[in-house]
């Protein structure tokens, strides 16, 4: 493979923070199949920073998190034919691998990775063809309906994926019974699946 | 298979999130194996956290993409997957257990450890599985006789299983192949085997 020049990025417009998935999707495509350098720059920038950021509100110092930030989008280079957009948003799939990591290097546990009938890496139901661009679009759906719970629900979710605390420490934190928190992440849930699947 | 039971919402999120425990983490996925609907509701939950990556506030990288495309040696290495079987992985214990889940499978194989039963004690035989942490739990095989009742240590708390081969009953519900429990507290109300056949199960469990 030839050295790699810099070249000048296409930036597109974010919607949010981050590009729509269905760019995402489009860049992960390009470095799956055409192993497109530009692609997976792209990608780098988008999601490199976010992942660093996810692991200091984890607990990580500065080293660490920069470390699993750099190797979670090297797994995304190295396993990207692995990647279906008909499963997931590819900041899913990054999510994913990047706690993968966490637990591996922060917890210094051992990762657990799922295997069924259809796929070692994702989950094996598959969509109807036309729930495709909705899964992948999904994300983008979540988004928004997280931004519409009440504070309350949010903030076990935010604390639980975020800051990376068990449901103990949640509830310990906040001064609520257990049971207070396992109850408002059910509502939340209902609510994103409801809305989820009312899309699909 | 449509199963019975199945790991509560809040638990399965923290799979999700990566706050559950080792052995805990362990039984959800035996039990995922065999639930498209918990698989499902996994993708679910897996995407709240990809949504809430997507939100994050970026916190610059001392590096770039050329940086990181620059170590060609890395870039290129093959990925050995931590946690896949090997092609040459089929130890004679193994074809013994036909009920081991895969995940259990892959994880004994790259620990390169022979599974092996220890016991019976009082109708029930044990394997125990090495997790890197121990302080966090266990994790053991337990294959119980059929009539035998699981035992109970004192010391243990928020024990869960996934069933993986005959039947359990307690004093709310039966369970049978892939259903998630997590035993009550009380000595009169642990599961007992209700199968002919012996039951065997996957079970974690906190130690503090």
């Amino acid at each position: 493979m030839p050295n790699i020049a810099i070249r000048p990025t296409t930036r597109v417009a974010t919607r949010g923070n981050n590009p729509p998935s269905i760019v995402t999707a489009s860049w992960m495509r390009q470095v799956a199949e055409d192993r497109d350098e530009i692609a997976f720059r792209e990608l780098f920038s988008a999601f490199g920073p976010r992942v660093k950021a996810l692991l200091l509100r984890q607990g990580a110092d500065i080293q660490t998190a920069e470390d699993i930030a750099q190797e979670t989008l090297l797994t995304v280079w190295r396993k990207a034919h692995l990647f279906h957009s008909d499963k997931g948003s590819v900041s899913t799939w990054i999510f994913t691998i990047a706690r993968n990591l966490r637990i591996d290097r922060l917890r210094r546990e051992v990762v657990w990775y799922e295997f069924n009938e259809q796929t070692h890496d994702r989950p094996s139901d598959d969509p109807l063809p036309d729930e495709n661009v909705a899964r992948n679009q999904e994300g983008d759906l979540i988004q928004s309906i997280l931004s519409t719970l009440p504070n309350e629900q949010v903030e076990v979710i935010r604390l639980s994926y975020l800051e990376g605390l068990s449901h103990s420490e949640i509830s310990e934190k906040l001064g609520l019974p257990l049971g207070t928190v396992k109850s408002r992440m059910r509502l939340a849930y209902q609510k994103v699946r409801s809305a989820v699947e009312g899309r699909l | 298979m449509k199963l019975a039971h199945h790991p509560d919402t809040a638990t399965l999120l923290s799979l999700s999130a990566g706050t559950a425990s080792e052995s805990l983490t362990a039984v959800m996925m035996a039990h995922l194996e065999l639930c498209p609907e918990c698989r499902r509701a996994r993708s679910t939950l897996d995407a709240i956290g990809g949504a809430l990556l997507d939100d994050c506030k970026p916190a610059p990288l001392s590096f770039g993409p050329q940086e990181a495309l620059t170590d060609r040696d890395l870039m290129e290495a093959p990925f050995a997957a931590f946690g896949e079987p090997a092609d040459s992985f089929l130890m004679d214990p193994l074809e013994a257990m036909p009920w081991m889940p895969r995940c259990l499978m892959a994880r004994l194989a790259c620990a390169g450890e022979i599974p092996t039963w220890s016991g019976p004690v009082d109708g029930v035989r044990t394997i125990a599985v090495q997790l890197r942490w121990r302080m966090h739990g266990v994790l053991e095989l337990w294959e119980a006789a059929p009539g035998a009742s699981l035992p109970q240590q004192p010391t243990r708390t928020n024990e869960a299983a996934v069933v993986l081969a005959g039947t359990l009953q307690d004093g709310f519900a039966q369970y049978g192949p892939g259903d998630f429990m997590e035993f009550a507290r009380g000595p009169n109300e642990r599961p007992t085997v209700r199968s002919s056949e012996p039951c065997v199960c996957l079970v974690s469990a906190d130690c503090p």
